[in-house]
């Protein structure tokens, strides 16, 4: 054998145990819940309450939407109690006036311990819910998977927005700032003007 | 001169300007545009050379544009997918850590084995190529965690292959 082909053998039986390992590692953080204690912002708001729960994956991106999302209901005087997907979560709904969801999608399906705590939050109390989902392209299909799950628990779903990451998310040029700079600013704008339709 | 002599000089330079347009496609989130973008780069990458041959014009002037060319353009790739916030900072960070261990050890390179080295142009190239076409966060950072890990495996090589080089220099200096 050539140095050569030995040489790229080796090299490709190094990528191979690099990628086999990082999926395998990758694979069970995805499935780790977080848990967060109930952290509230703006706590004496009054125009009305809602609860986000959040699953923050792998990178920021999913976090920083759902914390603009919040952003956008304070500034329209909501209280809002951001916490993470995990058994521990609250699935008492009886104080909220909407409920929150945020997770990026891996393999067409939102995170792991989103989808547990969605099966484990049934109706959702008869809330409106909000979901918010990141995804790597096209999240259209992500979206219909999603808006399916939470219907099958019965649940009221008011809204569903998808931001993507190498898919433009605002080809009509609104906003300012990169891709994912301009889903945050469209996600905060979004709570801002769904404040107003809740009351 | 034949002026498709010239063209495989041409063919680096097209990958050099490539690579701040391919760094903005990525950020303002086009997708399709960067992924074509880089295949074309990836496409000169993989000619430029055995045209610079098969002219006679292959030099080590030629060698280095080539290699400062591929840098660029990595860098570029992964310098986007860091801003976008998905990707690692670290990777661009290890990028130019291994560039610049491979320029400051080239003239000793032969002496190097260091297969994931000798690709790693390719590796990381093929890695934002993944990145842009699969489009899944998960596939995404596994892809990144390769990269990483291959950019750390041939610094690392070259690292200990200098610390044993300038050990056994100074072992000869001490003997005479």
């Amino acid at each position: 054998m050539s140095g050569l082909l030995r040489g790229f053998l080796v090299a490709v039986v190094v990528l191979v145990i690099l990628a086999a390992g990082s999926l395998a590692w990758l694979n069970w953080r995805v499935n780790q819940e977080t848990v967060t204690p109930l952290h509230v912002i703006n706590e004496e708001g009054t125009m009305g309450r809602a609860l986000a729960v959040l699953s923050p994956g792998l990178s920021a991106f999913p976090a920083d939407v759902m914390t603009a999302f919040g952003q956008g209901l304070t500034e329209k005087d909501w209280r809002v109690d951001h916490t993470t997907a995990s058994a521990e979560a609250t699935t008492g709904f009886q104080d909220y006036d909407l409920v929150v969801l945020a997770s990026p999608i891996y393999g067409n399906q939102v995170a792991p311990p989103l989808l547990s705590y969605i099966e484990r939050a049934g109706d959702f109390g008869g809330k409106k819910v909000v979901v918010l989902v990141t995804a790597g392209g096209e999240p259209d299909d992500s979206i219909a998977n999603t808006r399916l799950l939470i219907r099958e628990q019965g649940a009221e779903l008011f809204a569903i927005h998808g931001y993507a990451v190498y898919q433009s998310n605002d080809p009509d040029n609104n906003y300012q700032g990169s891709n994912t700079e301009r889903a945050v600013l469209m996600a905060q704008d979004t709570a801002f003007a769904l404040a107003d339709s809740l009351q | 001169m034949d002026p498709l002599r010239l063209l495989p000089h041409g063919l680096t330079a097209l990958r050099l300007a490539l690579a701040p347009v391919l760094y903005l496609l990525i950020l303002t989130g086009e997708g399709d545009a960067a992924a074509t973008v880089l295949a074309i780069a990836m496409l000169t990458d993989a000619i430029d050379g055995p045209l610079a041959r098969r002219f006679g014009i292959a030099s080590r002037a030629g060698a280095h544009f080539d290699f400062w060319a591929d840098f660029v353009l990595i860098e570029a790739a992964f310098a986007g997918f860091a801003a976008t916030g998905t990707g690692p900072w670290a990777i661009p960070v290890l990028t130019a850590l291994t560039f610049g261990l491979f320029v400051a050890t080239v003239r000793f390179t032969p002496g190097i084995y260091d297969p994931v080295g000798r690709n790693i142009g390719g590796i990381l190239m093929g890695s934002a190529f993944a990145v842009l076409a699969l489009r899944d966060l998960m596939v995404a950072q596994a892809v990144y965690m390769v990269a990483a890990g291959a950019l750390v495996v041939t610094l690392a090589a070259r690292t200990i292959y200098v610390v044993r080089l300038w050990s056994s220099g100074r072992r000869k200096q001490l003997s005479s």
